[in-house]
């Protein structure tokens, strides 16, 4: 009776936030949530006439349309090496951002700034593989008709060498991405105690020391909350950046074949793709875990579980 | 709490239970005999083509008639041409009710093997029967999967050869000769006159399927099997036809690169080929001299009717009915579909009404187009505006019925029928291959033709250095056990086929 009670008091107490919190929760329910189920396709023959229940099982062998490449290693590590550029190199650089952004106290120019460096967010990767081209084409780009000769270097051609591609792509990336990701950093920084810095300049610390000795360190749980998150997608890909932007050029696979661009170019069938997606949740959800229990030892109250 | 956690995950098991029972939308297919022509019924048509502006107006038009006929209402359902093979998929996976669904190559055969379309034997006899007869049991028997029917062919050109379309005005203006090519290497001494004289011009556009590979195989005489991308059957005088091959170890293959590889050197292709398609700009913009091209009668005049420029061809194979022609356009029946019999009746009014087929291809007289003539049209500009399906009436149905527009071929269906005739019947009409029983090998193989195809064909890549790779990558991908098993599949084939002849 008291728990039902408590409930009703929870609702009537904390109504607003929890409605507050319903759409997230049903969007969460219904696009996480409830296609859970499907996994069972990863071990199935589907065809849609007998439905997802009627197909024949085939136990593995989803997943071994997965592991039958000899380039397996490859792509595994591309997949991993550019996540991991881009949460490090993506991290300081959204941070450095929300630094630099809050040490403007002009809000105008601020917004500017603020409001250019998220633009390229809502641009997709489609629009931006053409302007990447616009400056890597091999006959009018401009990196090889007015940048390189500026230097007196021999055009490159940027789309049948592999080795330029990691810091192309982190670039491209980053360039799109770092804008938005700085925006939490900023609402995390706007939200502390303004007594902190007035405590600080009474010691007579500079803006420099201001910066590295309150902003940074009360920068740190929520640093550390959104590299656990990331740890998670590790072997997620984002499929238009590694398939659009290189225009899908063959010679370039050896950098640029990532899981996701692998299992767009091979995989034609539902079980097939689901089998992927499912190693792909497993491994991240693993992993996850991992980085939380990680944090959990080092610093208990960063931890996000 | 622990109740309000309780609740959370209750209510989440169920949205997963939920979520996969909403999944199952198998059903047995099933034809009813009774069709009661009392009840209404709505077909839905899924083909690809940019979706045109007038599309609700015309479907009306086409209601009201059909209304009297076999009580039918039509929604047709054009979708982008870069969306359909996906749009397409999750609709069949999806279980999307449909009643028409177009398919080629090996979507088609694959489709019939998954039984996501349905057998139309027994009702395309029952209630095709003009269809059939205008179809051909020669052809009919082309798209056969396991002997039996799963769609109803397009009537349409039922071979293809190979030709180079060029620009005649520039032709005639450096007095090039092109009457004389009858290799690729012919090309050459014309293509260097005209990058002396017109340098800011490419000699030939190239793009996937139009390239000195799909031309020197066509050249030779070969088998896709439906387009496959691992297989063929090369039908050449000096092949042997009981085997299948890789495409890409042949000699053949071999030369195809070399050649690529040199016209690419000597500047004859568009520097960035490999990297950006933009063959169909160049040709439109006029920066283009030629392009290989799949020919048929009245293609020629159909390409100048749509072109600022005057064009001209070389002919370069004779006709010939591969595998892949049988199966290049056929519209299916999905097992989503309700009422089959009336689509199939609908099938054969489409086939047979010259007015209902020509309203859904060229829209509505006198808004869309005037009749010049009984058969001749010319389209309004709304038309070319507002309705205009970029000529894919090949994808629909009887092409024979379509009127022609003023200034194609007037004697367009009469050449066709003369130019079908003609073709070559490929050795290999009428096997299916079961692409299922290789699906995990095709995944890495797939992944590695991506890599170095484009950049072999296209010339961007040094063979000498690349083909071998690309073999050896092949290899390692088991490409040898997708041959095996083709070559199983095709001996079976041969050995049933040849104890009917």
């Amino acid at each position: 009776m008291s728990k039902i009670r408590r409930f009703t008091d929870f609702l009537l107490n904390d109504g607003a936030m929890f409605l507050m919190v319903m759409p997230g929760a049903i969007l969460v329910l219904l696009f996480n949530y409830f296609p859970i189920g499907g996994i069972v396709l990863a071990f199935k023959n589907y065809a849609p006439v007998k439905g997802v229940w009627g197909s024949d099982w085939v136990g593995l062998k989803n997943f071994k349309a997965f592991f039958s490449t000899p380039d397996a290693w490859l792509i595994t590590r591309n997949t991993i090496m550019y996540s991991v550029y881009f949460i490090v190199v993506g991290t300081i650089l959204a941070v450095a951002l929300a630094l630099l952004l809050n040490e403007l106290k002009k809000g105008f120019v601020s917004k500017v700034y603020q409001t250019i460096g998220l633009l390229p967010h809502f641009l997709s990767y489609v629009i931006i593989a053409y302007l990447v081209y616009a400056f890597l084409g091999g006959e009018y780009g401009i990196m090889n008709r007015t940048v390189l000769p500026l230097f007196g270097i021999e055009p490159i051609s940027w789309y049948s060498e592999a080795k330029y591609w990691p810091f192309i792509l982190t670039f491209v990336a980053n360039w799109k991405e770092v804008g938005f990701s700085s925006v939490i950093y900023l609402a995390a920084i706007a939200g502390i105690n303004i007594e902190y810095y007035e405590a600080a300049r009474v010691d007579g610390a500079s803006r420099w020391q201001q910066m590295k000795y309150v902003t940074l360190p009360c920068l740190r749980s929520i640093i550390t909350i959104k590299l656990i998150m990331s740890v998670g997608g590790i072997l997620g890909s984002d499929l238009g950046l590694f398939y659009n932007v290189p225009m899908n050029s063959g010679p370039l696979f050896p950098t640029t074949n990532v899981l996701s661009t692998y299992m767009f170019r091979g995989m034609s069938k539902v079980g097939f793709t689901t089998a992927a997606g499912v190693y792909c949740s497993v491994v991240g959800f693993i992993l996850t875990i991992l980085a939380n229990a990680v944090v959990r030892k080092i610093d208990y109250d960063s931890a996000l579980f | 709490m622990i109740k309000l956690k309780k609740l959370l995950s209750l209510g989440i098991a169920a949205a997963m239970l939920l979520g996969a029972a909403a999944c199952t939308g198998g059903k047995e297919n099933k034809v009813s005999d009774g069709d009661d022509e009392s009840q209404p019924y709505e077909i839905v048509w899924l083909f690809p083509v940019a979706p045109p502006n007038d599309l609700d107006a015309v479907c009306e038009k086409a209601n009201e008639y059909l209304k009297d006929k076999i009580n039918v209402t039509l929604k047709l359902t054009p979708l982008d041409w870069g969306a359909y093979g996906t749009k397409k998929n999750n609709a069949l996976n999806g279980g999307e009710k449909m009643d028409l669904l177009w398919l080629a190559g090996g979507d088609y055969t694959y489709a019939a093997m998954q039984q996501s379309i349905i057998d139309i034997d027994e009702l395309m006899d029952k209630y095709a029967p003009k269809t059939k007869e205008m179809l051909g049991e020669d052809f009919i028997n082309g798209a056969r999967v396991d002997g039996k029917l799963y769609g109803v062919q397009a009537n349409k050109d039922k071979a293809a050869n190979y030709m180079i379309v060029y620009r005649k005005d520039i032709a005639e203006k450096y007095n090039l000769d092109m009457s004389g090519v009858k290799t690729i290497e012919d090309l050459y001494p014309v293509f260097d006159t005209l990058l002396e004289k017109e340098p800011n011009m490419v000699p030939m556009a190239i793009s996937g399927g139009k390239t000195v590979y799909d031309a020197n195989f066509c050249l030779n005489g070969y088998d896709s099997l439906c387009g496959n991308k691992y297989v063929c059957v090369m039908t050449g005088e000096n092949d042997d036809v009981s085997k299948v091959v890789c495409p890409y170890e042949t000699e053949l293959f071999k030369k195809s690169c070399e050649q690529a590889r040199e016209m690419y050197q000597r500047g004859y292709f568009f520097k960035d080929c490999a990297v950006l398609d933009n063959s169909a700009e160049l040709i439109k913009s006029g920066k283009a001299f030629c392009y290989w091209e799949q020919d048929q009668p009245s293609k020629l005049s159909e390409i100048n009717n749509s072109s600022d420029y005057e064009w001209d061809k070389v002919q370069m194979t004779d006709a010939s009915m591969s595998t892949l022609d049988c199966v290049g356009s056929v519209t299916t029946i999905p097992y989503t579909c309700e009422n089959p019999v009336r689509v199939m009746k609908f099938i054969e009014l489409f086939n047979t009404d010259p007015y209902l087929n020509n309203l859904i291809n060229f829209g509505i007289e006198d808004v869309h187009f005037n009749k010049v003539s009984d058969n001749t049209i010319k389209l309004t500009e709304k038309g070319k505006k507002d309705y205009d399906l970029q000529g894919t009436m090949w994808e629909r149905g009887n092409t024979f019925i379509n009127y022609t527009i003023e200034g194609d071929d007037p004697n367009k269906a009469e050449n066709l029928e003369a130019f079908n005739e003609s073709a070559k019947p490929s050795p290999v009409l009428g096997f299916v291959l079961d692409t299922e029983e290789y699906s995990i090998e095709a995944t890495a193989c797939s992944n590695v033709v991506s890599e170095y195809l484009r950049t072999l064909t296209y010339g961007a890549g040094d063979p000498e250095e690349l083909l071998p790779k690309f073999i050896s990558k092949l290899k390692s991908a088991k490409i040898d056990t997708i041959v095996e098993i083709s070559q199983r599949q095709y001996d079976e084939w041969r050995e049933g086929n040849n104890g009917n002849e």
